[in-house]
This record gives C-alpha cells, sequence and structure tokens, in this order.
C-alpha cells in the first residue's frame, strides 16, 4: 500500500503535477522516509540509464550519417575538380595554337619571293636557287647547319635573314625566327629589306605569344593594322 | 567501361527497379491524367507520378527499408494510396500534392512511433535521427553552442524529446517534423548553454544526463538526498541489468521505456494496453523486483 503511495507521489512529482503544499509535503517525506527516497532515486536512476543509453545509440547513428555526408561531399568535390581539370585539359589541347591560315602563308611566301627576287638571282650560288624554286625543306637544314658552323653571333646576316623567314612562314619555328629576324633587324648590310624584316619580326612576337612587345614595336616602328595578315590582326585583338 | 557506368548510375538512380523507365511527361499531365484518362492511363499516370513523389522524401531509401518491416505493408505506398484518393476527388496543384504526401508520410511515421510495435518504432526513430541530422551542425546552432562535444548531446537530447512529444501526441502536425525538431534543438541548445552543461560538470555530477527541470522545484536539503542515494547506484551496473532484463523479460523492459523514457503515465500505459490500472501496478511491481533480482545474481555472477 506504501509502495502505490509512493509511486503516485514519485510519478506525480516526475510529471510536475504536484500543488505547492503537495511539494512540500513531499519535500518532508523524502528527508524523513529512506525508502522514499531510495525508491525515487531508483526510478530516476533507471530512467536516465535508459535515457542515456538511447542518447548514446542516437548519437551513433547521427556520428555515421555525419560521416556519410562529409563523404559524399568530398567525392561531389572531388568528382568536380576532376571534371573541371578534365575540362581544362581538353581545351587546352583543342583551343588552336596562333597561327596564319594557309591562304596567308602562300600569299606571304610568294610576296617575300618575289621581293627577294634580284637578290635571289645569283648565278652558280645553291642555297639562293633552292629558296628561289621554293624548295624549303632541302635548303632548311643545309641554312640550320651553315648558322651552326658559323662562329660570329650574328654572321652570315643574309642567310640568316632568309632562314628567320623561312622558319616564320614555311615551318612555324617561332623560336628560331624570332632569334635569327633579331639578327637581321637593324643590319646595315640589310638596308633594303629592313621594312620587310620588321614586319616578319613582329609577326614572329604575334605569333609566340608576345603581343605586348609586338604592340610596342608597332607603335615604335609605325606599322598599321591593315600591313598585317586578318588572323595575327585577331591575335593582337 | 561507359556501359558500366551508365547501368550503375541507372542502379543508383532506380534501385533496384532497373526496368523502370521514367515519363516524360509533366507532373500537371500525370495529374489530369489521374483525374480524368482511361483506367489504363490512370494506372499508369499514378505508378509515375508515386515514383516522382517518393523521390522527395528525404533519405527515401531508408523509408523504403522501413516500409518492408511494417508486414510487408509499404509505407510509402500505403501514403500514396490515401493521396491518390484525395486527388481523384480535388483538384490539386502538383506543388500541394508534393506537401500533402510529406505530411502524410510524416503522419504515418507519428503513428508508427505512437504505437507499441518496439522494433518498428526504434526503426522509425531511427530514421529520424539520420533525417535531421542535418540541423546537428548547422551555422545557428554552431553559434549558441561551440563545442562540438555539447551539439551532439543536446542534438541526442533534443531527439528523445522529439521522440518523447510524438509518442505522447504533443505534436499537432501544424508544422512538418523537421520545424518542430528545430525549435526543441533550438530550446535544448539554449538550456545547454544557460546551464553550461559541460562534460567536467556531468562527470562530476551524480545527476549527470537527468533532466534537471523537476529539481528546480524542491529545496536544496531534498535535493542533496536524492543526490547521496543516487550515489549509491552505480550506473554502468544498472546499465548491465537493464539489458539482462531486455532479453529475458522483454516485456517489462517495454514497460520500463515507456513509462520511464517516453514519460507515458500508469493510467496512459493501461489503456494503450488495454489492462486494468490496477494490474499495470502490479506488473511494474513485479518488473522492478525482476529488476531487482538481476542486479542481484548479476553482482553474484561478477
Amino acid at each position: 500500500m506504501a509502495d502505490e503511495k509512493h509511486n503516485i507521489q514519485i510519478e506525480r512529482f516526475i510529471h510536475k503535477e504536484m500543488s505547492e503544499s503537495e511539494l512540500r509535503a513531499f519535500e518532508q517525506e523524502v528527508q524523513s522516509n529512506e525508502s522514499l527516497a531510495a525508491e525515487l532515486a531508483s526510478q530516476l536512476a533507471v530512467r536516465n540509464t535508459l535515457r542515456n543509453k538511447r542518447k548514446e545509440e542516437l548519437q551513433v547513428i547521427t556520428d555515421q550519417r555525419a560521416r556519410i555526408r562529409k563523404r559524399t561531399k568530398v567525392i561531389v568535390v572531388a568528382a568536380f575538380l576532376s571534371l573541371f581539370a578534365i575540362i581544362l585539359l581538353f581545351w587546352q589541347h583543342l583551343t588552336p595554337e596562333p597561327n596564319l591560315t594557309p591562304d596567308e602563308t602562300q600569299r606571304e611566301i610568294a610576296q617575300w619571293i618575289k621581293s627577294e627576287s634580284p637578290n635571289l638571282k645569283t648565278a652558280g650560288n645553291n642555297l639562293r636557287q633552292l629558296i628561289l624554286n621554293k624548295e624549303f625543306s632541302e635548303v632548311l637544314p643545309k641554312l640550320d647547319q651553315l648558322m651552326d658552323e658559323t662562329a660570329a653571333a650574328c654572321g652570315e646576316i643574309e642567310y640568316r635573314y632568309y632562314a628567320g623567314v623561312i622558319h616564320l612562314l614555311y615551318d612555324a619555328n617561332y623560336q628560331k625566327a624570332e632569334q635569327y629576324l633579331a639578327c637581321a633587324m637593324d643590319s646595315p648590310a640589310l638596308n633594303n629589306s629592313q621594312t620587310a624584316i620588321v614586319r616578319y619580326y613582329l609577326m614572329t612576337l604575334i605569333l609566340s605569344g608576345k603581343q605586348a612587345e609586338a604592340k610596342a614595336l608597332m607603335i615604335d616602328e609605325g606599322i598599321s593594322l591593315e600591313d598585317l595578315p586578318q588572323s595575327l590582326v585577331r591575335q593582337l585583338n | 567501361m561507359f556501359c558500366k557506368f551508365i547501368t550503375w548510375i541507372k542502379r543508383l538512380y532506380l534501385g533496384s527497379n532497373m526496368n523502370w523507365k521514367p515519363s516524360i511527361k509533366n507532373s500537371t499531365t500525370l495529374l489530369k491524367e489521374i483525374r480524368i484518362g482511361t483506367p489504363q492511363q490512370q494506372k499508369l499516370a499514378s505508378k509515375h507520378l508515386y515514383h516522382r513523389l517518393v523521390k522527395k522524401i528525404p533519405l527515401y531509401k531508408v523509408a523504403i527499408a522501413l516500409k518492408k518491416s511494417a508486414d510487408n505493408n509499404t509505407l510509402s505506398h500505403d501514403v500514396f494510396q490515401t493521396l491518390l484518393d484525395t486527388i481523384r476527388v480535388e483538384s490539386l496543384s502538383i506543388e500541394n500534392v508534393q506537401k500533402n504526401f510529406l505530411q502524410l508520410f510524416d503522419t504515418k511515421l507519428i503513428s508508427i512511433i505512437q504505437s507499441l510495435e518496439s522494433s518498428t518504432r526504434t526503426r522509425v526513430e531511427n530514421y529520424l535521427a539520420q533525417r535531421l541530422e542535418k540541423n546537428r551542425d548547422s551555422k545557428p546552432f554552431r553559434i549558441i553552442l561551440k563545442s562540438a562535444h555539447d551539439r551532439r548531446e543536446a542534438h541526442s537530447e533534443a531527439l528523445l524529446k522529439l521522440f518523447q512529444s510524438l509518442a505522447l501526441g504533443k505534436f499537432r502536425g501544424e508544422a512538418s517534423i523537421d520545424s518542430f525538431f528545430f525549435t526543441i534543438y533550438k530550446s535544448t541548445c539554449l538550456n545547454f548553454r544557460k546551464k553550461k552543461l559541460t562534460l567536467q560538470r556531468q562527470l562530476a555530477n551524480p545527476w549527470a544526463g537527468i533532466e534537471e527541470d523537476f529539481f528546480d522545484q524542491i529545496d536544496k536539503q531534498t535535493q542533496k538526498i536524492i543526490g547521496q542515494q543516487l550515489a549509491k547506484i552505480d550506473q554502468k551496473i544498472l546499465q548491465l541489468d537493464l539489458e539482462q532484463l531486455k532479453i529475458r523479460e522483454a516485456a517489462c523492459f517495454e514497460l520500463f521505456e515507456l513509462h520511464e523514457r517516453y514519460g507515458f503515465k500508469y493510467r496512459e500505459i493501461a489503456v494503450l494496453k488495454n489492462i486494468q490500472l490496477g494490474a499495470l501496478k502490479m506488473r511494474f511491481k513485479n518488473c522492478r523486483e525482476k529488476l531487482a533480482k538481476a542486479a542481484t545474481l548479476l553482482r553474484l555472477k561478477n
């Protein structure tokens, strides 16, 4: 009977259903009756243990979920980064390198041969004859060999100029073209061809991606955009 | 290799139902077909709409796992059938259909929690814990409670409060479960901060983990006496005792869970279990004796 009374009191206490006077009486009883205090403590301990155990279980579940979510986030970010890298790689690969169009190349070669023909028509010189006949595949290794064999830094200036132009228009080796044409610039031996040399040097700079230097040279030498092939004008813009 | 990848993606998207081909029709057309289409069109359109709505449920895979346990009575399918009846009668927009579907789904979950079938209830609670995990470390709560440990504690405490409220029918369904939980979690976090319930304090306090609000009503002297009694009880041993009780006397353990963890009163449990109040109190008495006996046996064994 006393047990039942205690259980009812404990239930009402836990659910905060006691009036002020009931609560004071309950306090008095807890202080004087050790069995009631022990019963209350045991019920609270059971309650506490059950709650703590379930809390631990829930924490494990939520931790697992958080880990999965974090991992998914990492995977998604990694996938996006990989995709971005792949796109970038393909983009670089697919973006055309700056170059002259075949028509422009043909036109430039014809124009150059025409302007240089008085100098190239020298009897008995095999190299000049080959250039005049547009046999560039044959003449280019010979010219490169000659340049390598020349001891002076900018020796054989006339051949250096020819090699530079052929590297620019035929071989698309802009590094060598720039190197040879830089020597030919301001050379007193090539006074007659100076305008053409500057123009070809400018074209080399544009094609090797040195836009700022090319623009500065255009301003210095007073070369207008109309003097350049259309594809190079687009590169500059 | 590429085909395998596509199959993998498809399996991830469609689950086991690999032969399912999603419809290209928009949801409004599907709704219209359900309302005024031929029986065949209605059947197909309902199937498509069901698949679309199920995807709207967060962690729907867990939900599908749940429904399998509930006597093969597919949970989301049940919900959809209820909704389908409404769609046929009322002209609802797709937004309302989605909203109603989620509401009905949550109502179904609550009804499972309120049922006394312990294993399904635990599974639903676990599902809700997973679903509500995303709030745990969100910014507002990181501001209230800086320590991740405190947030973890507060979150599980809030989950227990939520399950208690759902079981006791305190949730009226005016907002979604998610919003309701947000409010509970917020107040729990604020309470944690107010009481500075840190790990150190918990370890030093014999009241560890016990909700302190009902102690606020009694004087310090009584609190001290109860504290002395509590200090005599070894919580680890009690946990082992309860484990033993769960294995040997599952019915007793369930009674303890309902009364002590969910906070059901004796008379409420009597109504739920459909037994006399006196008989229930007698059962409780017996269960407490069994727990005490289990404790004694365990101590003797050790």
